[in-house]
């Protein structure tokens, strides 16, 4: 059980301070939200009525898409510098050690954009933002979820960022669904928030096995 | 003498029954039986792509083997050709992240009293990606010095990128390791400078 | 050790190879019967529907079409799912087979939709439930095609197999909350969609779509298997191709 407990810790640690060291990995995500938000407006049109009622879904839309960058690179490196076989061999059940890399990739890439998007939404006239930020607190972490089974299966493909958008983006439509539904707020949103969770919750029990099942398959 | 007599009396610590393994349609060994007993060093030599880093991981429980069985009797340590070195973290921080991600977690202390006899420990709080490829290989390789050490050990080409200094030192661990009755399975180019009798496993054609 | 069931024979290209090429003929022959006799009598014969005109005839083709494009994919999870159970050639071979048609008949099932809405909309395409959830369909057709062949070492097809299934397998589990939640969101925002009900149906009708159903899913099966032949033929020659490694204690 220590050592369980030890070698997770060191996973979490090993995670956070390979991430955090490399400041490119977190401020990218940031850096796209803002900029992509800022096109909307110069590709639309700057009238405030429109940019309010189609902010909820653009910022989503955002946000999506920033969840899509750093994911060549969450399990490429540790294939080719061996991490993956370390902890692959840790005395760590494989579906936690990849819920525990999810997490803190999660953590330092998309817990700054739930911050900083409702800000976003206060830039285009959106008085309350408070349902936005509650549905990406729910939505993103389903994303990276989904985000990191499609990252397992492409890791031995010969292509990038777009191949792995190809997969994600049918997969992550109902999350697309009901984060919207939740961002807009009024009747429908307390629905869409609860059908949120209840398929976070899903994937939360899902994915980390199957992440780790196409991970095994990988390295054979 | 009588150790040696005495160890293969001991049950094995490492068992491969008839097998064999390929990459994709291709062949790349068959019929592979082995055990392996407390107390012996094995050399698993052959030609580069003859599959000896393959036989290692299947060893490991990396891979499957598409025929035959593999049993692994005690805990093992694996030291692969890519030993999981991140750039970003410094020479100590990485020795213990490795310990503890093989099972057995290290103190500080611990740590860099194993970093001296790899010539590392002054360079203890310099990331990795400041040493030479030498160096960070003796970064991975300083976990054989660690107190509490599996007693079996996989070690993917272990004099790799290393002086003769430091590689004559690996074989007095390595010496070491057998008579406190652990193993070693090793791949390598060239013979280790090792005192104890060591057995050898050819791969490929011959 | 018990012996394995007699349908396992068809797993080996020995059996399987002259079995459907056995198959092959009849079902091309189907195939054209069907086709043929379901749009004759659809296009030409049976009677004009009272609420769509002369524009509903499309649905000969679109409701055989989109339902292929389901059940391929249905079948290309099966099989996924067999391939990683038992590890047989065939099962990869089959789940591979089935993609580019089940991704040309999805693309049919868009082209179709939009030809049926075009008169009754105004225009060629509508963002309702049923073809955005085809449109979403199609993508994971070609993001399945597109993993794979992406992942496909030369002679290796182990990795692409692999991937392919569990994507497969993944997109598959997906589908259910997928259409859900489009047709959710399709509720949420009051969107024009296509109705099927209205009119009773005639005889006529009836016989022209079971017919073209028929016609097409023996094309369907026809290529599929032509396709599956090809690759399997393909797998056994390269195996063929190397050597025996030896290995020795010494």
């Amino acid at each position: 059980m220590g050592a369980t407990l030890q070698a997770a810790a060191a996973l979490a640690r090993r995670e956070w301070s390979s991430t955090l060291r490399q400041p490119a990995e977190w401020l990218t995500p940031l850096g796209f939200v803002v900029g992509v938000a800022a096109m909307f407006p110069i590709g639309l049109g700057p009238e405030p009525a429109r940019l309010r009622e189609l902010a909820p879904g653009l910022l989503w839309i955002a946000a999506l898409l920033a969840s899509l960058l750093a994911l060549p690179r969450l399990f490429a490196p540790d294939l080719a510098d061996g991490s993956l076989e370390q902890w692959w061999l840790a005395p760590l059940p494989r579906p936690l050690a990849v819920a525990l890399k999810l997490a803190v990739h999660w953590a330092l890439g998309s817990l700054p954009l739930v911050l900083v998007t409702p800000l976003l939404a206060l830039g285009f006239g959106i008085e309350n933002p408070t349902p936005l930020a509650l549905s990406l607190l729910l939505g993103t972490p389903a994303l990276a979820l989904l985000g990191g089974l499609g990252a397992a299966l492409v890791l031995h493909a010969r292509a990038g960022a777009g191949l792995l958008a190809l997969l994600l983006l049918p997969l992550e439509v109902p999350v697309l669904v009901f984060g919207t539904a939740a961002a807009q707020g009024g009747a429908n949103a307390q629905t869409a928030l609860l059908l949120l969770g209840a398929w976070l919750a899903v994937l939360l029990a899902l994915a980390p096995w199957a992440t780790s099942a196409a991970l095994s398959l990988m390295l054979d | 003498m009588s150790l040696a007599l005495a160890s293969l009396s001991a049950p094995p610590v490492l068992i491969l029954q008839r097998v064999g393994q390929s990459r994709g349609a291709r062949p790349l060994f068959e019929e592979v039986d082995l055990a392996l007993h407390p107390g012996q060093l094995l050399w698993v030599q052959g030609a580069n792509g003859s599959g000896k880093t393959s036989l290692l991981r299947l060893i490991c429980g990396l891979s499957a083997p598409r025929v035959g069985r593999v049993h692994v009797e005690r805990e093992l340590l694996y030291i692969g050709h890519r030993p999981g070195l991140k750039d970003v973290l410094s020479v100590i921080e990485q020795l213990r992240s490795s310990a503890a991600l093989a099972g057995r977690p290290c103190t500080e202390g611990q740590a860099l009293a194993a970093l001296a006899p790899v010539g590392l420990d002054d360079a203890a709080g310099l990331r990795l990606a400041q040493l030479s490829e030498g160096q960070r290989r003796r970064v991975a390789l300083a976990q054989l010095w660690l107190p509490r050490v599996a007693p079996l050990w996989v070690l993917d080409e272990p004099l790799a990128a290393l002086d003769a200094a430091m590689a004559d030192r690996i074989a007095q661990r390595l010496d070491r390791h057998a008579d406190e009755g652990g193993s070693v399975v090793f791949t390598s180019h060239q013979p280790l400078p090792m005192k104890r009798p060591v057995r050898s496993l050819h791969l490929g054609r011959p | 050790m018990t012996t394995p069931h007699p349908l396992w024979r068809y797993a080996s290209p020995a059996h399987f190879l002259p079995l459907t090429g056995r198959l092959q003929p009849a079902l091309w022959l189907l195939a054209a019967l069907g086709i043929a006799g379901g749009l004759t009598l659809g296009l030409f014969i049976a009677p004009t529907d009272a609420q769509q005109g002369e524009a509903y005839r499309i649905l000969y083709l679109h409701v055989p079409v989109a339902w292929i494009a389901m059940v391929c994919y249905g079948a290309m999870a099966f099989w996924a799912l067999w391939g990683l159970a038992w590890k047989t050639r065939l099962a990869f071979v089959l789940m591979r087979a089935l993609a580019p048609t089940g991704a040309l008949f999805a693309v049919l099932t868009l082209l179709t939709g939009s030809l049926w809405g075009r008169p009754t909309w105004g225009t060629w395409w509508v963002w309702d439930a049923r073809l955005t959830s085809a449109l979403l369909l199609a993508l994971l057709y070609v993001g399945f095609i597109a993993l794979t062949s992406a992942v496909d070492a030369p002679d290796d097809p182990r990795r692409g197999d692999q991937a392919g299934a569990l994507l497969a397998l993944v997109g598959a589990l997906n589908l259910p909350v997928l259409y859900f939640s489009v047709s959710w969101w399709n509720t949420l925002h009051q969107g024009a969609s296509i109705s099927t009900r209205g009119s009773a149906i005639a005889p006529e009708m009836l016989a022209a779509l079971l017919l073209s159903t028929l016609g097409f899913w023996a094309y369907a099966g026809a290529v599929v298997l032509a396709r599956a032949r090809r690759l399997l033929q393909a797998r056994v020659e390269s195996e063929a191709r190397w050597p025996r490694a030896i290995g020795s204690l010494a």
